[in-house]
């Protein structure tokens, strides 16, 4: 009898992501979707993208490159000794860091390079160490990572473009507006977690 | 008898197994559409979204893009308390205040300063958002749902501008006041239980 469950349980084995990829496409699609597909990661590199834009081309592209180097490092870190950020802690540092760059995007604040790296390394370390794939192994997990790594830069290239581009005043007024909203939903989701961890 | 029932049942356990995913996609999309879809479910909401984007039209600038950042940074604030559980008294009764007293400025054309407006829109925010946060904790997922109430509530404010953007026109702006008086009826509509 313990034969037969212990051949069934064998048999009926349910997959466990930490980020559940979507059927039918490779590791390295998934990989290039997870930082749009994960929320926090979203908004943390959207409105990280839209403040580094906001400074114009000539101060943008220091950051930006930051941004690619840590992220780099930090995916093949995590994927080389599987180090992660706990799921919630992950979660919360991004929301926190939407919420700060969003308040900054919405007030269009002339910031030096110094703030503007910080912010690049602390977003790039973020999303590396939060996107651990203990459950891969070998070439799936190096696609996935390197998906997740070109996903993730192009994100903040596209969101600090669509910043740089935005000359005439109202389109100003859109990125600010688009800050406005990744502070409001980073804010309150951060509240919820912290009202549900003083309940718990 | 009792362990081939136990057995059975063990069976019947393990067929129904399915994957357990922390980030999954349907939770993802499930709570962006339900986030996305609340505000404009709630006429209530609808009207007064839309009045702030008519006051911020008919003010021009700067409130035309005060009003419009303002509101869901404060907005999240109110939020903020729903999920914390932090009662605040007449919720419902704010959002229909809320249209009343922003369709009654565009009705009369009223032009306070722009702090006395952003005082006014950030206040009734606090109501607005109270009723979205205490949605957020049974949602699929808190930060898409959080995601989709904010970008609906700020295309309904985007819907205001639009139609306050004809009181460049005398005619327009006969529209625009007439608008902005019928919104505050509907305010007293829902404050009396009318509708």
């Amino acid at each position: 009898m313990r034969l037969f469950f212990a051949l069934l349980l064998a048999c009926m084995p349910g997959v466990v992501l930490a980020h559940a990829p979507i059927e039918g496409m490779d590791s390295f699609y998934n990989g290039v979707l997870h930082p749009v597909l994960v929320p926090a990661h979203l908004l943390a590199i959207v409105s990280a993208g839209l403040l580094i834009g906001q400074q114009g081309v000539k101060r943008m592209q220091v950051p930006l490159i930051t941004f690619l180097l840590v992220l780099i490092a930090a995916l093949t870190v995590t994927g080389q000794f599987d180090l992660a950020l706990p799921e919630s802690a992950g979660e919360m540092y991004l929301l926190s860091m939407a919420v700060l760059c969003g308040v900054l995007v919405a007030l269009e604040l002339e910031l030096s390079l110094v703030p503007l790296m910080t912010i690049a390394v602390v977003v790039a370390l973020l999303v590396g160490f939060d996107s651990s794939q203990p459950e891969l192994q070998g070439r799936a997990k190096l696609a996935i990572l390197t998906g997740t790594g070109v996903g993730g830069f192009l994100l903040m290239l596209y969101a600090a473009a669509a910043a740089e581009f935005a000359s005439r005043a109202w389109q100003k007024i859109g990125i600010r507006i688009l800050g406005s909203w990744a502070t409001a939903s980073a804010f309150i989701v951060l509240a919820f977690t912290f009202a549900s961890a003083g309940s718990a | 008898m009792k362990i081939r029932n136990l057995s059975l049942l063990t069976l019947l356990l393990l067929l129904a197994v399915t994957d357990a995913s922390a980030h999954s996609s349907e939770g993802l999309a499930g709570g962006f559409l339900s986030g996305l879809l609340h505000p404009v479910q709630g006429p209530d909401h609808v009207i007064a979204m839309v009045a702030v984007g008519l006051w911020g039209a008919f003010l021009g600038r700067p409130a035309i893009w005060l009003l419009p950042i303002v509101f869901p940074m404060v907005m999240a604030f109110g939020g903020a308390l729903g999920v914390a559980g932090v009662p605040v008294p007449g919720v419902e009764t704010g959002i229909a205040l809320s249209a009343i007293v922003l369709g009654a400025m565009v009705a009369f054309a009223a032009r306070p300063p722009i702090w006395v407006a952003a005082v006014i829109v950030g206040a009734f925010a606090i109501f607005h958002g109270h009723a979205h946060g205490t949605e957020l904790p049974g949602a699929a997922n808190p930060i898409a749902y959080s995601l989709g109430f904010v970008i609906a509530t700020g295309l309904l404010h985007l819907c205001g501008i639009a139609f306050g953007a004809l009181a460049q026109w005398p005619a327009g702006t006969v529209v625009v006041r007439a608008g902005g008086g019928l919104i505050a009826l509907g305010g007293f509509a829902f404050l009396f239980g009318l509708a």
